[in-house]
């Protein structure tokens, strides 16, 4: 029974959330991103769906700010309520050696539109998330997850975990498949069902049920 | 037991480090309020290139929701230059370095908990930081009171 207690579900938040996730080859790595910054002038919108990963890339893209050392921080909005800390931090994100993240840019509503232009004036360089294109700032990369893509993700997760480790034959391709587009390609989501799946299985493998 | 470590950090080193923690007396099951009194030992790795180990015991929630966590103790031994240990409130550690143990009181709360949509889970933490800059993290789950397995519903709640 200890040994039950003992599995880790892989897709559980833990191993989830944005910024745990190893990075996905792309043909943009981090590095080429922020070159591209650069060459925007230093603002950057990363754009795509919910739960397209978003969050996860822009996590990756300041762990390789940091490691250019300049001084990075993410403000992540929840509400037009953040509209203050949002405007605390691009206003001390001045001058080139910074490096400002404001993940989910939209929830600001029409505040955003009051802070965008101060935003671009700081000459820090800022990256924004929002799930749509944003007027006035250059689109650095679309997110767009596809099914393969999701696959190798759960092969990642469910080989990073401890224990038994059975469940990879639990998961054919095509059933990825399915949950994925089930999802309509928001990974979050999909991650979400399969925590249930791995919940049941276990249990079910040891005559909890 | 669950060891957890940096993709970068398997990438970069050949051998990893192999971390065993021993619970006395001979089991990870704990009523609140016992002695936790544990014993860790680092193998498969030259012990000079290690430069500090954090020890901690912690519980952290696992789900599909945001997570939480406490500390109840953390030290951090740190090898200087002759090879001996400095920082050292519970010393136990400096003759058989990197290996070494503790042992503290647990709390009452919270207690373990298997649960569907979040558990709770207590764990030893040993963290082991290289000359190199790298570091290398080894977990080690242990049970504080004894509370079910949760189950999921038979039929769904009307």
């Amino acid at each position: 029974m200890t040994d039950r207690r003992l599995w880790s579900n892989p897709f559980a938040t833990r191993y989830t959330r944005p910024g745990v996730i190893a990075w996905q080859p792309t043909p943009d790595s981090p590095e080429v991103l922020l070159e591209r910054l650069d060459r925007s002038g230093g603002r950057g919108l990363i754009c795509g769906p919910h739960g397209s990963g978003k969050s996860t890339l822009l996590r990756h893209l300041m762990a390789a700010a940091a490691g250019r050392g300049w001084k990075t921080r993410v403000v992540a909005i929840r509400s037009r309520a953040d509209f203050w800390p949002a405007l605390r931090a691009i206003v001390a994100a001045t001058g080139r050696g910074h490096w400002l993240g404001i993940d989910s840019w939209e929830k600001l509503g029409p505040a955003g539109r009051l802070l965008a232009p101060l935003a671009a004036r700081r000459g820090g360089r800022i990256v924004l998330t929002a799930h749509r294109p944003q007027d006035g700032w250059p689109i650095l990369l679309n997110l767009q997850p596809d099914a393969p893509t999701f696959r190798r993700l759960v092969s990642r997760l469910l080989s990073q975990v401890d224990g038994p480790g059975t469940m990879a034959a639990e998961f054919a391709p095509d059933q990825l498949d399915a949950i994925f587009w089930r999802h309509r390609g928001n990974l979050r989501e999909a991650f979400f069902e399969l925590y249930d799946h791995f919940e049941r299985d276990t249990r079910s493998l040891i005559g909890e049920v | 037991m669950t060891e957890r470590t940096a993709v970068a950090e398997a990438l970069a080193t050949a051998t990893l480090p192999r971390v065993t923690v021993s619970f006395a007396p001979d089991q990870a099951e704990y009523a609140p309020g016992d002695m936790l009194e544990t014993s860790y030992r680092v193998a498969a790795i030259d012990p000079a290139t290690i430069t500090a180990v954090e020890r901690s015991v912690v519980w952290y929630t696992e789900g599909k929701g945001e997570e939480d966590f406490g500390v109840i103790f953390f030290d951090r031994l740190i090898a200087d230059s002759s090879g001996t240990v400095s920082d050292e409130p519970t010393a136990s550690a400096a003759a058989d370095w990197p290996s070494g143990g503790f042992s503290i009181r647990l709390p009452s709360s919270p207690l373990s908990y298997e649960g569907l949509i979040v558990k709770i889970r207590w764990c030893i933490r040993v963290r082991l930081f290289f000359s190199s800059g790298r570091d290398f993290v080894s977990e080690h789950v242990f049970f504080l009171g004894d509370i079910p397995v949760a189950r999921p519903l038979r039929h769904p709640v009307p």
